[in-house]
């Protein structure tokens, strides 16, 4: 009983992280139509930002990382990215990489290659059972699955949801309906980057922080993306949950060198046999009921 | 004057596909835009829009010149466009398609769509890629209307669709043009639907005008039926 409680927590907290990552990932795919392989590096800018700003509080420190990662996502999209949208997709995909390059390296100089730590800002420990599980934890996958909520609501049921929605459908007949490609470009890179750039930081205080530590989240998150429905919103969230499921019930039983091989070798055969992806029922359901 | 072409040269690229064209309507003009396949019309209705690109030549509404490649532009003075695969934003639903459009209107006194079109109101929930292909059409020339525009240009009103429905099409955009001074241009292949809708008409051939004048007149004459047909 204690162990599946256990393990019940550690899916939450992985998949919420990686729910969030995903979200922000394809968010990029939808609107842009680009693959991100920076999104990963993103999350290693976050994390550096909280190491950076360790001697503010922490509330104060994450709202501030948000606002470097929309900056950045900002600078990023008007800087590099909108002078090779109709260059193709492996120009994207070239420019994305190095942009990831750029901040690995950028942080390298910057803070050394050694490993950095944060303290979390809740050090307790919460009792469920025999299981003692840290607080920290719990709160920011509360926080994510609350903002996660907040977004997919905007999305679903504002205007502005409804634009950005149009937008990522036909950015040509949104541009005839008086909606901006280029803001909205430059909008959705710059949330999608704050947003991986937050992931980041709620992560920090729990792992080892290096510069290369956003590689280890870009594959899920990716196979996370196209297991759902091109152009979803809602569908990487869930596809974040499937994946890290699927590898929290690996891991279970297997190493997880073991796991990951297999998860990943799952994820290769389920996109070989569906290349379309899952139409997640319910996100329909509310699309068609919105 | 509405709105006013003057020399447009127009293409995708380095491909010149229409030129010297000049044109004017006044509020509550219908132009009917007829021509063979490939003789330029949907380039030279994307070029006026700013979803293709314009080589040469001025567009203007109320006098104020228009840069090019800019719908946007065109969208705040109130030009809307309908293009020939309908362009319906297939995930979102029927109302949201409409409800963009609202949030998009020039004018303040847009039609009632769903009473120009009751089968739309029954499918409100229904994402806009699962309607047929008569039922995306009347949203696009619903979404259109519902921005309360002051000229629609609507490319292939009736391609692919059963009589029927172009029949209720061409019926709601007479009502419209004829009650609210809308100015209407309108590409069809079928050049007596769109004389019928349509005060006016200019044909085409290899990317320029080859004739113009009114529906009436053109309509009459035994030559101008011999520019339509592929030769």
């Amino acid at each position: 009983m204690s162990s599946w409680v256990q393990i019940l927590l550690d899916f939450i907290w992985a998949s919420s992280g990686l729910a969030l990552v995903a979200f922000s990932l394809g968010l990029i795919l939808g609107e842009l139509r680009i693959v991100n392989i920076a999104q990963g590096d993103l999350m290693m800018v976050g994390a550096y930002s909280m190491y950076a700003m360790r001697g503010l509080p922490f509330l104060i420190a994450l709202p501030l990382t948000f606002v470097v990662g929309f900056v950045l996502g900002l600078v990023l999209e008007r800087g590099v990215l909108r002078w090779v949208y109709d260059k193709g997709f492996m120009t994207t995909l070239l420019a994305t990489w190095g942009v990831g390059i750029i901040l690995q390296q950028g942080v390298a100089t910057v803070f050394t290659v050694s490993q950095k730590g944060i303290d979390p800002p809740l050090k307790g420990l919460i009792e469920i059972g025999d299981v003692v599980y840290p607080e920290y934890r719990i709160a920011a996958a509360a926080g994510i699955i609350a903002l996660l909520t907040i977004l997919l609501l905007v999305l679903y049921r504002t205007a502005l949801g409804l634009r950005l929605r149009a937008s990522i459908d036909n950015v040509e007949m949104a541009a005839v309906l008086g909606i901006s490609p280029q803001r909205m470009f430059a909008m959705v890179f710059a949330l999608a980057t704050a947003l991986a750039v937050l992931a980041g930081a709620l992560i920090a205080p729990t792992i080892a922080i290096n510069p290369t530590l956003g590689l280890s989240f870009l594959a899920p998150a990716f196979f996370a993306v196209l297991i759902s429905k091109p152009g979803s919103l809602g569908g990487p969230v869930l596809g974040a949950v499937a994946v890290e499921f699927t590898f929290t019930l690996l891991q279970a039983y297997l190493n997880i060198t073991v796991a990951e091989s297999i998860l990943f070798g799952l994820l290769a055969i389920f996109i070989v046999l569906k290349p379309q992806g899952i139409t997640w029922s319910w996100i329909t359901a509310r699309e068609e009921a919105s | 004057m509405l709105f006013a072409a003057h020399d447009i040269a127009g293409g995708y690229g380095a491909i010149h596909i229409v030129r010297n064209i000049s044109f004017e309507l006044d509020a509550g003009d219908t132009l009917a835009l007829l021509g063979r396949n490939g003789m330029g019309k949907t380039t030279l209705l994307r070029t006026l829009v700013g979803l293709a690109d314009r080589f040469a030549g001025g567009v203007a509404v109320d006098g104020k010149p228009l840069p090019p490649r800019n719908p946007r532009a065109l969208a705040r003075l109130g030009v809307t466009f309908v293009p020939d695969d309908r362009g319906v934003f297939a995930r979102l639903t029927v109302a949201e398609n409409i409800r963009l459009a609202q949030l998009a209107a020039y004018g303040e006194t847009a039609p009632d769509v769903y009473a120009l079109f009751p089968d739309l109101k029954r499918r409100m929930l229904q994402p806009a890629g699962t309607l047929s292909g008569g039922q995306q059409q009347q949203l696009a020339i619903a979404r259109a209307l519902a921005t309360a525009p002051r000229l629609l240009i609507v490319d292939e009103l009736s391609q692919g669709l059963q009589p029927s429905v172009v029949e209720d099409l061409a019926r709601a955009l007479i009502e419209v043009t004829g009650q609210s001074g809308l100015a209407l241009i309108l590409v069809d292949q079928n050049p007596k639907l769109a004389m019928r809708i349509c005060d006016k008409v200019m044909v085409m051939q290899r990317g320029e005008v080859v004739a113009s004048g009114s529906s009436a007149m053109l309509g009459s004459d035994p030559r101008f039926f011999d520019l339509l047909i592929v030769s």
